[in-house]
């Protein structure tokens, strides 16, 4: 354009306008390429979109790789390489594994029985290859210590005592192969912490009462399908046998699962279409045992179930897992309200100092002892009163001790509260017999009992939040041991069975027992060194690791209470302190004083 | 119904081959239709061309763009991975190198028999602790024993075997080693491409970091279906423009042509309509000139023709008073011609026949005009043509005679009916056989009648001189003879033939020569049996039956092939342009 000659009167004039005209068309292309820029540097406040498309289900975790036998191994190689193959949960049929095996006893290695976990800090040990030259045959032998078998419905039973287990090897075809391979999978500790999950099952009780029961079991993680998967197909597969008859799964029998999926914030869960003939009144419990067993990988969630892909029942079910918070087996409130007993009266724990309940156990009038306060509102409150059985009295003012259970006071032990109302006592009954009360509204009913307990004298008897066990400290010799059993009922009938030893050891100087939850119970226990306070999994049998809670060399305490999820309090009856562990502080700190005793949570 | 029938049986006799064939003849004429119109639309070969290119030029960028927006994007994920990778190898080398003397002091063994806290175990679980599930870990060890790890569902053959080779013969520990893969896990999640990372390190430890590239993969499917979109339609938007343009372009030639061909074929008012001051506009401008131009020029012969012909009527009526004038004294002189000396009798009989044949030409003259003005008109009825052919031979009897030359007629037996002016049409056959007597050097002259169901044909024969190639069609033209150097015998005006053709086309009917040098001539007068029905074709053949024998006889070398060439060409032209001459008497 510049170069053109205009013939007009003032060419340099409009030349300029001209050129200004092109400066003006130039900027307005630069600022609107300016404006498309890759990457905006500017603009107007949004709601951010949300990427939900992750599957956050899955946590990670980490597999064993099996490997095939090496050409030329020896015996010792071997073994390891034949344990590290069972320790592969890639292949259900352990397929790897089983190439170690001589191919005649290929076949019938059954390792799916049992699950024996060890620890062993040595290799297996063998015949130096250098005398093997020749040999036809050799034995390799595994030392260790047992840690725990894992049946096969996954309940975990601690074990102890030394294990030694040889693995016959024979050649075959010139390489060395096992035999005669053990009767079990044998898993050393790291391989069971690697592989297996401790997982809570949730099944609602026999009875047709709201809640649910904790059943612990140790699941392997299954690669192919991870984790929720293999918790929800373990919970449609039901409870372990302890717990059998005291509960009953609201999944209808022969539901199987699809898969779990996540679409945004929704976890969806697919059955099969057995899971539609579900009845009506239990679709609660089953969302419920859904929501819990999946617990924590639903936290925020929305978990929503589908039957084949399709909407459950046409209709589409959808939940939060909050809606099934009244399942909750621990049924205490996340801030469980605490008592305590002082000058005779039953006070409730207040920001400052306490406050005397209202009704009979708030006032002097009558003297008891071992109070136990239940979780309906207004709570009711049983004790030991005078020399006459347990008695209970509701939380409103003005109400009256009622007699429960009829017993001398010596002959029972202290009352403890289940979910449904009942009062629990054991009674010694003419020296020579156990008797156990579950009194409902002043009515008692005989429980049930296996026939070794009826002969054995109950020191002490909790039931637990969820109602389904039952803690007992019996009597046996000159010490104390702890048993746990479960809770069947049938009505308003109730029996206990499957009394266990929760702790191996015998002769033990127990002092006290709380349920912390409905699945870890606190023991206090007199030591040589003083005592101690230990977290006990009562469905795993053993002790909590870490869980063990520091008392002073010093102290005495005359009781515990527990409550969900990690508090504590103790009776220091030398000082007449009510004192609550601060777990953050590992420290204990004084709640209540001057002659402060009988500290109380809600059941337990 | 006898209908289906036959297309049932139909398909149940055809073979395999014939229908092989059929489709290849379908095939064969629709590609003969495609070419047909691929050579004929100027339009379809510029949309396709356009198209063609393109459909290139986007393929071209299409994939350029394509590459260089996977690498970038792939190569920053690549990037962040090796980052990551690294990081994770020096973790997991920490981890792994023997740490306590005590450890190795007991046994070798201890450390990756897997028996005490294998530290395998820890190092993959702080790798997948930092993965946060965002890749996945396999960890090889082909020295220890149950060393191997893999985290998560990662089926750990996506590692593949090459890979781990080139990881094992690393020289260096902690050297990276890429390879692209496909990630597959163990269960329901499908695979999805990724890249393997791998490096060798504290020994023979191999690690290999596996990132599923599954989001890249699909942002990168997303920004390919843009793309493979956006050249689609920027393709068909190409030809919808060429096609758009060239439409602009082609209607109006496309309507030039239209209208040239209406102006060739004789409609001169024919014009095109100008649009705008384009380039097409100028043309159909220039168009338009050029056609009244030609209209105009047309319209002036159109006029000089008509002028001339007037002129030759008006001469030829003006001429005939003064020559009955000149006549009647010429008779006079004539019948006293006995009392003149004889050079002046001599000079009266000159006259006499001189004027006799001024007086024919002028007939003829004035009959021809007659034509040219459109003015002659048919006395249709139905006639015997044996009568006619017979009453026309006894006319020329006395001529032959003179000329010493015999007649052969070949009439049919039966009547011959046709509806024609037989005035007119004894004419032509006088005409013919004046001329067959005057160029048929006294040999036998042969007439033939032949009739079919819509014709009849009449051929004269002749043996004379014949006729040299290309004059077929001249002989009709008025005033033409063969030899210039001939003189006419008989005394034709010239203007015979020209008449006869003029009265054949009149009646609808074909009059048409054959002639060979040497072999002598025949015309052959067809008239359709209908007056006013179109002729389709002639009972008798132009050329003689024993010409056409003998040149069957003599096979692929005849003597003369040249001229039997151009006979049958200028048989095959004579024949069109008789065709086109009985539509105009149309």
């Amino acid at each position: 354009m510049p170069t053109d000659h205009p013939p007009a009167v003032r060419p340099g004039l409009r030349r300029a306008s001209r050129r200004g005209t092109v400066m003006a068309a130039l900027g307005v292309v630069l600022a609107a390429a300016g404006a498309c820029a890759v990457v905006p540097t500017s603009g107007s406040p949004r709601v951010a979109e949300e990427d939900n498309s992750r599957d956050t289900l899955s946590q990670p975790y980490v597999r064993m790789i099996a490997t095939k036998p090496r050409p030329d191994a020896t015996p010792v190689d071997i073994v390891k390489g034949f344990q590290a193959a069972m320790a592969s949960f890639d292949d259900p049929s352990l397929a790897v594994a089983r190439q170690y095996l001589d191919p005649s006893v290929e076949d019938k290695w059954d390792p799916w029985r049992q699950t024996t976990v060890y620890e062993s800090k040595l290799p297996p040990e063998g015949v130096p290859v250098d005398e093997l030259k020749d040999a036809k045959e050799t034995t390799v032998t595994l030392r260790g210590t047992a840690v725990a078998t894992i049946d096969a419905e996954g309940r975990y039973t601690p074990a102890s005592g030394p294990v030694v287990q040889s693995f016959a090897l024979a050649r075959v075809g010139n390489q060395w192969r096992i035999d005669a391979p053990p009767d079990a999978r044998l898993l050393s500790a790291d391989d069971l912490k690697r592989d297996y999950r401790q997982v809570d099952l949730y099944y609602p009780p026999a009875t047709s009462a709201t809640g649910l029961v904790v059943d612990r079991v140790w699941v392997p993680i299954n690669p192919s399908t991870g984790i929720p998967e293999t918790l929800v197909r373990r919970l449609l597969a039901g409870p372990t046998k302890s717990i059998r008859d005291s509960v009953r799964s609201a999944f209808p029998s022969g539901t199987g699962l699809n898969q779990i999926t996540v679409e945004g914030d929704t976890v969806v869960v697919d059955f099969t279409s057995e899971v539609e003939s579900v009845a009506d009144d239990r679709i609660d419990a089953m969302k419920a045992q859904l929501a819990w067993t999946l617990g924590d990988l639903v936290t925020g969630r929305t978990i929503e179930i589908r039957v084949d892909g399709e909407p459950f029942r046409g209709t589409g079910l959808r939940f939060s897992p909050r809606d099934t918070s009244q399942f909750d087996p621990n049924v205490l409130p996340a801030q469980p309200q605490a008592y305590y007993m002082q000058d005779g009266k039953l006070q409730r724990v207040k920001e400052k100092g306490g406050e005397a309940v209202g009704g009979a156990a708030g006032e002097q009038g009558t003297k008891f002892t071992s109070p136990a306060v239940s979780a309906e509102s207004p709570p009711r409150v049983a004790a030991l009163v005078g020399g006459e059985g347990v008695w209970v009295a509701t939380t409103v003012v003005g109400s009256q001790w009622q007699r429960w259970i009829p017993g001398r006071k010596d002959t029972l032990t202290p009352p403890s509260w289940d979910r449904y109302g009942a009062v629990w006592s054991a009674e010694w009954y003419g020296g020579k017999q156990t008797r156990v009360w579950q009194a409902q509204e002043g009515q008692p009913h005989r429980v049930g009992l296996p026939a070794d307990l009826e002969t054995r004298r109950i020191l002490a008897l909790r039931v637990s939040r969820d109602g389904a066990r039952v803690a007992m400290i019996v009597q046996e010799g000159r010490g104390e041991s702890l048993e746990i059993g479960t809770i069947a009922r049938i009505g308003q009938e109730a029996q206990i069975e499957n009394v266990q030893k929760l702790d191996s050891r015998s002769n033990q100087d127990i002092v006290d027992i709380a349920w912390q939850d409905a699945a870890s119970l606190l023991v206090l226990s007199q030591g040589k060194g003083g005592q101690e306070l230990s977290t006990w999994s009562v469905m795993e049998g053993m002790e909590v690791p870490d869980a063990a809670i520091k008392l002073d060399a010093q102290a005495e305490i005359g009781s515990i209470v527990g409550a969900p999820p990690d508090y504590v309090l103790a009776s220091a009856d030398y000082d007449g302190e009510i004192r609550t562990y601060n777990v953050d502080k590992k420290a204990w700190v004084a709640l209540a004083k001057d002659g402060a005793t009988d500290p109380v949570y809600p059941l337990g | 119904m006898p209908a289906p029938a036959p297309a049932k049986k139909k398909p149940r006799r055809r073979t395999p081959r014939q229908i092989a064939r059929g489709v290849r003849r379908r095939a064969r004429r629709a590609a003969g239709r495609l070419r047909r119109v691929w050579r004929r639309s100027l339009q379809l070969r510029v949309v396709t061309s356009t198209l063609v290119i393109s459909m290139a030029v986007v393929i071209v960028l299409g994939v350029f763009l394509m590459q260089s927006i996977a690498t970038s994007v792939l190569k920053s994920r690549e990037l962040a991975a090796v980052e990551e990778s690294r990081a994770n190898i020096a973790t997991a080398s920490g981890y792994l190198t023997p740490q306590s003397s005590e450890v190795t002091d007991v046994s070798q063994e201890g450390t990756t028999g897997g028996q005490e806290g294998n530290p395998v175990d820890a190092a993959v679980s702080a790798l997948v602790e930092r993965s946060g599930g965002r890749y996945e870990v396999v960890v090889f060890n082909d020295d220890g024993i149950g060393d191997g790890r893999a985290s998560g569902r990662i089926d750990y053959n996506s590692v593949p075997e090459n890979l781990r080779i080139k990881v094992q013969a690393t020289q260096k520990e902690g050297t990276l080693i890429r390879q692209p893969v496909t990630l597959r896990y163990l269960g329901s999640k499908k695979p999805e491409s990724g890249i393997a990372i791998g490096a060798r390190i504290n020994g023979t430890y191999e690690i290999y970091h596996l990132f599923p590239l599954g989001a890249e993969e699909t942002t990168l499917l997303a920004v390919q279906r843009v793309l493979i979109g956006v050249g689609a339609a920027l393709v068909l938007l190409l030809a919808a423009i060429a096609y758009l343009v060239t439409r602009q372009v082609v209607t109006p030639v496309r309507l030039a042509r239209q209208a040239a061909e209406r102006l060739a074929a004789g409609r001169l008012e024919e014009r095109l309509k100008v649009r705008g001051e384009d380039d097409l506009a100028r043309l159909a401008t220039s168009f338009n000139e050029m056609a009244s131009n030609l209209a105009l020029k047309i319209h002036q012969l159109e006029e000089l023709s008509q002028v001339q012909r007037q002129f030759v009527s008006d001469v030829s009526h003006e001429l005939r008073t003064p020559l009955t004038t000149v006549r009647m004294a010429a008779d006079l002189l004539y019948e006293g011609r006995e009392e003149f000396e004889p050079a002046a009798a001599r000079s009266a009989e000159l006259m006499q026949a001189q004027l006799e044949r001024f007086e024919s030409m002028l007939a003829d003259l004035l009959e021809i005009s007659r034509y040219d003005a459109g003015a002659a008109t048919l006395d249709v009825e139905s006639v015997d043509m044996r009568d006619v052919v017979l009453r026309a031979v006894g006319d020329s009897e006395a001529l032959a005679e003179r000329q010493s030359t015999r007649f052969e007629l070949r009439l049919p037996s039966e009547h011959c009916m046709a509806e024609v002016d037989s005035r007119r049409v004894e004419r032509i056959l006088r005409n013919l056989l004046f001329n067959a007597i005057e160029h048929g050097e006294g040999k036998e002259i042969v007439v033939t009648l032949g009739a079919d169901r819509d014709a009849v044909a009449v051929a004269v024969r002749d043996h004379g001189v014949g006729l040299k190639p290309g004059e077929e069609n001249l002989v009709f033209d008025r005033f033409w003879r063969a030899d210039p150097s001939r003189a006419r015998t008989i005394g034709g005006t010239g203007l015979g033939l020209a008449i006869s053709r003029e009265d054949a086309m009149l009646h609808g009917g074909w009059l048409q020569a054959w002639g060979s040098p040497g072999e002598g001539t025949q015309f052959r007068l067809s008239l359709p049996r209908t007056a006013g029905a179109p002729l389709r074709g002639s009972p008798l053949p132009l050329v003689p039956p024993e010409v056409e024998m003998r040149r069957a006889w003599r096979g692929h070398v005849p003597p003369l092939p040249t001229a039997i060439g151009a006979i049958t060409e200028v048989g095959m032209r004579s024949l069109e342009s008789a065709d086109s001459g009985g539509f105009d008497a149309d």
